[in-house]
Parts: C-alpha cells; sequence; structure tokens
C-alpha cells in the first residue's frame, strides 16, 4: 500500500450521517479524500491537495438511471455501501451544492434512512414481551437466562435502546422538515 | 379526458411543477436541470435527489412517462393526464394571482 493512502476507523450510525459529512469536509479540507468506506467504518483516503468539497449521503437502489442523473449535474460517486450512496461535489465560490433542493426529497430520504430502523425495532418487540418480566430477566432473575442467555439478552435490549434512539433522532428531525 | 380528481394531484411542489412545465416537450433528467434553471432565472435549482425523487412519484402517478433510454438516461415526456393537471394547476395559479393583484392593489389606492 502506498505512502499516500491513509485508512482511518471511525464508527457512526446512520442518524449521523450529517456529522460525518462533516467530518469528510474537515478531512478534504487537509488534503484527505475519501476513496472507499465500509458498513463497519473503515475510510479509505488519499492524500492530495486540500479541497473545498461537499460530501452528501443518498439512501437509494443504485440505478444506472440513478448514478447517471448525479454524476450529469456534476457529483462524483465516491463509495457506496449497503444501499448508502457517497456523493461529493467542489463548493464553488462558498455556495454549497446540494443533492436534495426540496422538502419533500429530503423528507423522502430521511424516511428511508428511518425505515429499517423501526423495522428493526419492531422486530425486538416480541422479544420483549414474550417475557413474563423483561426487567427481571435482564437483571439475572430469570433461571432461563443465565451466562451467554443473559449476555444475548443484554446485546438484544442494547440495540433495541439504540435502535428506539435512531428513530426519535431521525423522526425529531422529519417534524422539523414538515414545519418548512 | 372526464373527471381528474384534481385534488388528488395539486397542488404541485414547486419542483414537481418546474419539471412538469420543462416536459412541454420530451427531455432527459439533465437537460431538464439545465432549462429549469434558465426558465426560472435561476431562482429554482433541482438537485438530481430531488429530481429522481419527482421522477419516481410523477411517474407512479401516471403524469409523466417514459419515452426513451439514451445511455443510461431516461427521458420523459409528460402524459395526456399530465398535461391537464399542469394546465389545472396553472389556472388555479392565476386565479390566485389575479385575487392578489385586484386586493393589495386596492389596499394600495386607499393608503
Amino acid at each position: 500500500m502506498s505512502a499516500s493512502v491513509i485508512r482511518k476507523y471511525k464508527l457512526w450510525f446512520v442518524w449521523q450521517d450529517e456529522e460525518h459529512q462533516q467530518w469528510l469536509e474537515r478531512m478534504a479540507r487537509e488534503g484527505l479524500h475519501l476513496r472507499d468506506t465500509n458498513a463497519i467504518g473503515m475510510h479509505t483516503f488519499v492524500r492530495g491537495a486540500p479541497a473545498d468539497m461537499v460530501y452528501r449521503w443518498d439512501v437509494q437502489k443504485g440505478t444506472p438511471h440513478y448514478l447517471q442523473l448525479f454524476r450529469d449535474a456534476g457529483w462524483e460517486h465516491v463509495a457506496s455501501t449497503m444501499g448508502w450512496h457517497c456523493w461529493r461535489k467542489a463548493r464553488q465560490s462558498g455556495a454549497t451544492p446540494e443533492i436534495f433542493t426540496d422538502t419533500a426529497g429530503k423528507l423522502a430520504r430521511n424516511g428511508r434512512i428511518l425505515l429499517p430502523l423501526g423495522l428493526a425495532l419492531i422486530a425486538q418487540v416480541p422479544m420483549i414481551v414474550s417475557h413474563r418480566n423483561y426487567l427481571a430477566a435482564l437483571a439475572g432473575q430469570d433461571a432461563a437466562f443465565q451466562g451467554t442467555g443473559l449476555a444475548a439478552l443484554w446485546l438484544g435490549a442494547a440495540a433495541a435502546l439504540l435502535c428506539l434512539y435512531g428513530c426519535i433522532k431521525l423522526g425529531l428531525r422529519m417534524a422539523a422538515l414538515k414545519q418548512l | 379526458m372526464p373527471d381528474i380528481h384534481f385534488s388528488k394531484y395539486l397542488p404541485l411542489s414547486e419542483a414537481t411543477f418546474y419539471v412538469m412545465l420543462a416536459l412541454n416537450e420530451p427531455l432527459h433528467g439533465y437537460a431538464i436541470m439545465q432549462k429549469v434553471e434558465a426558465m426560472s432565472g435561476g431562482s429554482v435549482t433541482l438537485g438530481p435527489g430531488t429530481l429522481y425523487g419527482v421522477f419516481g412519484a410523477l411517474e407512479k402517478q401516471a403524469l409523466i412517462v417514459k419515452v426513451a433510454e439514451e445511455e443510461r438516461r431516461k427521458v420523459y415526456a409528460l402524459t395526456e393526464l399530465g398535461r391537464a393537471v399542469l394546465a389545472e394547476q396553472v389556472r388555479r395559479l392565476e386565479i390566485m394571482v389575479g385575487n392578489a393583484r385586484a386586493l393589495l392593489n386596492a389596499a394600495g389606492e386607499t393608503k
């Protein structure tokens, strides 16, 4: 691997997309340009000249028509992972180009981020209601859930809480958009 | 075309309105972006994400239809229904503008 390629690990959650975009823009200003990334947060950057770039994540099926439309509009496809597409474009004389210029489009995009989180959250519900006393089981008072079983129960609870948090964050963002 | 339930489609958002207006002639996405920007004197820019979403919604409502495909670019045109919906939107906008002009001018004269 050449010296001009730099790897950085940074885990982020789907509701932190705006912060992540800003992080990529800060990297670009330091001359680190994203080359690839994956679902578990590994980022590969190529060192180059510092640049004022706009980074945007979209969630879509990457059909040829979709990709061509963005490229025609001057956006460069940087990476894609699990239906997420990372686009970038140079900021021209301080003006920030956007991939979404209408409220309906922004709402739909946030909805596409929210949907799998909501489904994951709903998937946890039977797990929770199937226990006669879920909190007691978490406290280790259920004989059926000890050791690894208890650890799995805690993992599930943590995942559910995380999904719930994400759903609330994205829901609030969409509510704010609806008031525009 | 009998009995169109216009309330199902109207009012059109600014982005949707301009996309339909541009599709007075068959065009692909990028040509629509350029035409809308020129038509609106730069006041309306369509991001590609927005345009892709508008395409999906309009195609689903059968207001536009894909008429050709040129190197991964879909060329769309207004359908007969789309043309009727656009005309109705323009008719309603004219009433709104007419009402506003009359009221605002009257208010100006009494001052």
